[in-house]
């Protein structure tokens, strides 16, 4: 939430966080390339060829991962804290991707007998001079997309570009992963004999898809429907189905969502979509007498929809009644 | 907006599944024709 634009600051859970990650990265670059060489021995690839591989397969690895924690939030809270840091594993696995084409440049583009911009556009597969096939061009394009999302994942950009902007921008990480996923089957699947690769990349694919898809089917249930009642009133159904300091949704006959949320001070009704990142507000709790977001905490009073001072974000509020046992809402926002 | 963002998002997580099972067909039924450069691609010796 913002008072005004202040640039994300770190905090010590954020550096241990972050260290925690590089040490993670270092430990798993030392061990691929150390592990390759010691069980390869006079077998083994250059270790610029090993370079290029741990930097690619941690790259790959924390993009799963990356995309797996926002329907991991959406199936299960406690993830929440993941979804907090998701944008340092984002920037990582950019540079790790980085490491990983600088290196293949320097190793098979800039050393090899023919024209590197030749080898890299054309999409004729060759010797081990090149070209070699058009996947190092969907490489290209990856990193591409990955280093947009990595210069934007910062919340200057996000108050620029507007919360609905910015997550369409974001949404490139599909394709990004598609041509990464790409990308390894055609060059380094086709160059080993084994099947890890094989059944890791459909296993983590497949993965992510069933997650993906049951968070969207979960985020499709909504706990009640309001229906005409008397007047503009709508009924959303008993009060006692309202649990206290949990909001529960609330589909409105145009189709949006409400948040509906029993608290200290009675019942309110909120929009439901977060005004940061459109965060599913009616699937949060009211904490420090504030509905809260599940997605980053962004919180807003029941009372009347702004955010708590200093802070001057502001979502519609509706206006709620108890009827003969039976809580009504109107459609119409309060002014 | 946000409703249209969501359905982008099921069909990309519809399409990706199709796109990746595709890409590794593609890349098994090939295997063998690169396999025997692999070792070289591997191992190749920087040009002078």
């Amino acid at each position: 939430m913002s008072h005004k634009y202040v640039a994300v600051a770190w905090n010590p859970r954020k550096k241990a966080f972050d260290a925690f990650l590089a040490a993670g990265v270092l430990l798993y670059l030392a061990v691929f390339v150390g592990g390759s060489l010691a069980a390869l021995g006079a077998d083994a690839p250059s270790e610029e060829i090993l370079l290029l591989r741990g930097a690619g397969s941690a790259a790959l690895v924390l993009l799963h991962v990356v995309l797996a924690i926002g329907p991991l939030t959406r199936l299960d809270a406690r993830f929440a804290p993941l979804l907090y840091n998701r944008r340092h594993l984002g920037v990582l696995l950019f540079f790790l991707a980085l490491v990983h084409a600088v290196v293949v440049s320097i190793t098979y583009f800039g050393f090899a007998a023919r024209d590197p911009l030749y080898n890299l556009l054309s999409v004729e597969g060759g010797d081990a001079d090149g070209p070699f096939g058009v996947f190092p061009l969907l490489g290209l394009m990856a990193l591409g997309a990955l280093a947009l999302l990595a210069t934007t994942s910062h919340d200057f950009w996000q108050k620029v570009l507007g919360p609905v902007a910015w997550k369409s921008i974001h949404m490139l990480v599909y394709p990004a992963y598609a041509l990464v996923v790409v990308h390894v089957a055609l060059g380094a699947l086709r160059s080993e004999h084994g099947s890890a690769l094989v059944v890791g990349l459909g296993a983590g694919a497949g993965l992510l898809s069933s997650l993906h898809l049951a968070a969207a089917l979960r985020s499709r249930r909504v706990d009640e429907d309001a229906r005409a009642s008397e007047d503009d009133w709508l009924d959303v159904g008993p009060a006692e189905r309202f649990p206290l300091d949990r909001a529960r949704s609330v589909r409105l006959p145009s189709g949006a969502r409400l948040a509906v949320v029993r608290h200290a001070g009675g019942l309110s009704a909120l929009h439901g979509v977060c005004a940061h990142q459109a965060g599913p507000l009616y699937e949060g709790r009211v904490i420090d007498g504030c509905l809260t977001c599940p997605w980053h905490g962004w919180q807003y009073r029941p009372e009347d929809g702004r955010s708590p001072p200093p802070f001057e974000e502001r979502i519609a509020s509706y206006p709620i009644r108890v009827r003969e046992g039976r809580v009504e809402i109107r459609e119409v926002p309060n002014g | 907006m946000i409703l249209r963002q969501r359905q982008i998002h099921v069909v990309a997580w519809l399409v990706i599944p199709v796109v990746v099972a595709v890409a590794l067909w593609t890349a098994l039924a090939t295997r063998t024709e690169v396999a025997t450069e692999a070792a070289g691609w591997a191992t190749k010796e920087r040009a002078p």
